[in-house]
């Protein structure tokens, strides 16, 4: 019995591994392409901001909810030929079955979706956003434990290129 | 005025500051590099303008080594190195970008939970700029603190012009 939970369990692990695998995937093929932009920050930064001094309660909710960040990468072109393309490349490479559709936004010739993954305990370990317009793409990937009530003053917080987009959560939130 | 800050510096260069061996020897090796060095309040001098976003961008930085060298003599590899240096004396990649040709990294030494120490380096094809800060940096302000002391605003002009002199 032991071994049939040991195995059960590694496979669902394998199983976890493999979906961010698929996001990282994206990632890697791209990251040392110049013609990208893109930004990684590490869960060390995040958690630093819990040293920075709240000026306000709001401004202390923000930092609480940063600081149980894990990590942020985001990957962006702009002026690029290819922009729908890789738009449709990164839902061909997302699990997307592993994901909910939160949110599904467009502003003037650009697409947004705004996908999440749940815990099993209800709360939210992952955030991707994928733009695509006529010339611009993006992918953006949030994770930790995330509050969204919280993510679109975050992005106004960190004061990231490309976390502005966080900020059309707020229709979503309120 | 600017040859007693001139005559200031070059005293202070003589002493061992906590800058990083890393920056130290990048700076020993490309000694044709421009360096300069600022303490909080040298820094704080520069902005005239009063500008409360740069004196809360700095609040917390002792002092600030800053180091540009020209890229036709140090490549990619000379650059891996470099940070592979960083990494040996415990600093660690808190954020790594790349926009506009331009890349630039973030890192943080800490001592029993306290900052002791950044790097930030920036990088492009004609340069590489190393920012080694005894300090900290305001982290929601790190990705403005580049563009502070970029040629194009105030603050980067008054760096290119006393640099001239």
């Amino acid at each position: 019995m032991k071994h049939v939970i040991a195995a059960v369990s590694f496979l669902m692990i394998m199983s976890g591994a493999y979906a961010q695998d698929a996001i990282s995937q994206f990632f890697s093929k791209y990251q040392n392409d110049e013609s990208f932009s893109q930004v990684t920050v590490s869960s060390k930064m995040f958690n630093l901001f819990t040293k920075i001094d709240a000026e306000s309660a709001e401004d202390k909710e923000v930092l609480d909810a940063i600081s149980k960040l894990k990590g942020l990468r985001i990957l962006a072109k702009e002026d690029a030929r290819n922009a729908r393309e890789l738009y449709k490349e990164a839902f061909t490479l997302i699990p997307v079955k592993d994901y909910e559709e939160l949110m599904s936004v467009r502003d003037k010739d650009k697409d947004m979706k705004f996908l999440i993954k749940e815990n099993r305990n209800g709360t939210i370990s992952e955030l991707i956003m994928i733009m695509g317009g006529n010339t611009d793409f993006m992918v953006l990937s949030l994770f930790g434990e995330i509050d969204l009530s919280q993510v679109s003053r975050i992005g106004k917080k960190m004061d990231v290129k490309g976390l502005e987009n966080l900020e059309k959560m707020e229709k979503k939130t309120k | 005025m600017r040859y007693l800050l001139t005559s200031l510096f070059l005293c202070v260069g003589l002493v061992s500051f906590a800058q990083s061996k890393t920056t130290e020897k990048l700076h020993e090796n490309n000694k044709e590099a421009l360096s300069l060095f600022f303490y909080n309040n040298t820094l704080r001098m520069l902005n005239q303008s009063g500008d409360p976003d740069f004196d809360a961008l700095i609040k917390d930085i002792e002092k600030m080594k800053f180091l540009m060298i020209d890229k036709t003599k140090f490549g990619n590899t000379d650059y891996k190195k470099l940070i592979s240096g960083y990494k040996s004396e415990a600093f660690e990649e808190i954020m790594t970008s790349r926009f506009e040709g331009k890349n630039f990294d973030v890192f943080l030494k800490e001592e029993n939970g306290k900052t002791k120490g950044m790097v930030v380096t920036v990088n492009d094809s004609t340069n590489l700029f190393v920012l080694d800060i005894v300090g900290s940096i305001a982290l929601d302000k790190i990705t403005s603190f580049y563009k502070s002391l970029d040629e194009g605003t105030e603050i980067g002009q008054r760096i290119k012009s006393f640099t001239k002199d």
